[in-house]
């Protein structure tokens, strides 16, 4: 399963940047019913995902629950509180470890501790000028166990459909964990 | 330094130097906080690392 989203180029070349950005609803575990959509930096470069002190409050969260700490960066260092949302990219719903800054003056950054897990690919397209997450849907020597033959069409179809037909990911998902 | 936005159908509704600000404006004008989006606008010429 993959989620993509578009981004643009910014500057002259050959100083040329992409300001890919991830769309995620991020919400409280403890009630999914609520989320925020907030556009978060696509960072590499961040061992974890960041936000402002108030996504806390917004997300009903304690600050000072989460695991204390301290982060170093360019703008030196900040202290900061590691928390476990939801984070809901399309169709992609993943757990998402987000450091939550005692402050307000820090990005938000969509950072790799986490997504380094839970996706097997992130691709920049640079052509087509997209950013695409994919997360891990088959395990090889499930598939080929349980698909023999019918292994070339049967679970990339399956697959496609699990997207749009949540029983058929429930399926999917069945079948996967054997 | 750039601004933090909240976009409601596309048109930019709230916006502050902090989300914290940009939060309370929400609140203010009555949107709820899930159907906006939150980010973050950089000014022109503004790099972030």
């Amino acid at each position: 399963m993959s989620v993509c989203f578009p981004y643009k180029v910014k500057g002259e070349e050959p100083y040329l940047s992409a300001n890919a950005t991830v769309l995620a609803k991020l919400y409280n575990k403890s009630d999914p019913s609520f989320y925020l959509n907030v556009e978060m930096l696509f960072d590499t470069g961040a061992e974890i995902s960041l936000a402002p002190a108030s996504l806390a409050d917004a997300l009903n969260l304690v600050l000072t629950d989460g695991e204390p700490v301290t982060l170093y960066g360019v703008g030196g260092k900040v202290n900061a509180y590691i928390h476990y949302v939801g984070a809901k990219m399309g169709a992609v719903d993943v757990e998402l470890p987000i450091a939550i800054a005692e402050v307000e003056n820090v990005p938000i950054l969509f950072g790799m501790y986490g997504p380094m897990d839970q996706f097997t690919q992130f691709i920049l397209n640079n052509v087509d000028r997209e950013l695409c997450l994919y997360t891990p849907v088959l395990k090889p020597t499930v598939t080929a166990k349980v698909t023999g033959p019918l292994g070339l069409w049967f679970f990339p179809a399956l697959t496609y459909l699990a997207e749009y037909f949540p029983s058929v990911k429930s399926l999917l998902e069945r079948l996967t964990a054997r | 330094m750039g601004k933090w936005q909240a976009v409601y159908q596309g048109r930019v509704v709230a916006e502050a130097d902090v989300l914290r600000d940009v939060l309370a404006e929400l609140e203010r004008l009555g949107y709820s906080r899930d159907v906006v989006t939150l980010r973050y606008k950089p000014e022109p010429g503004e790099v972030r690392v």
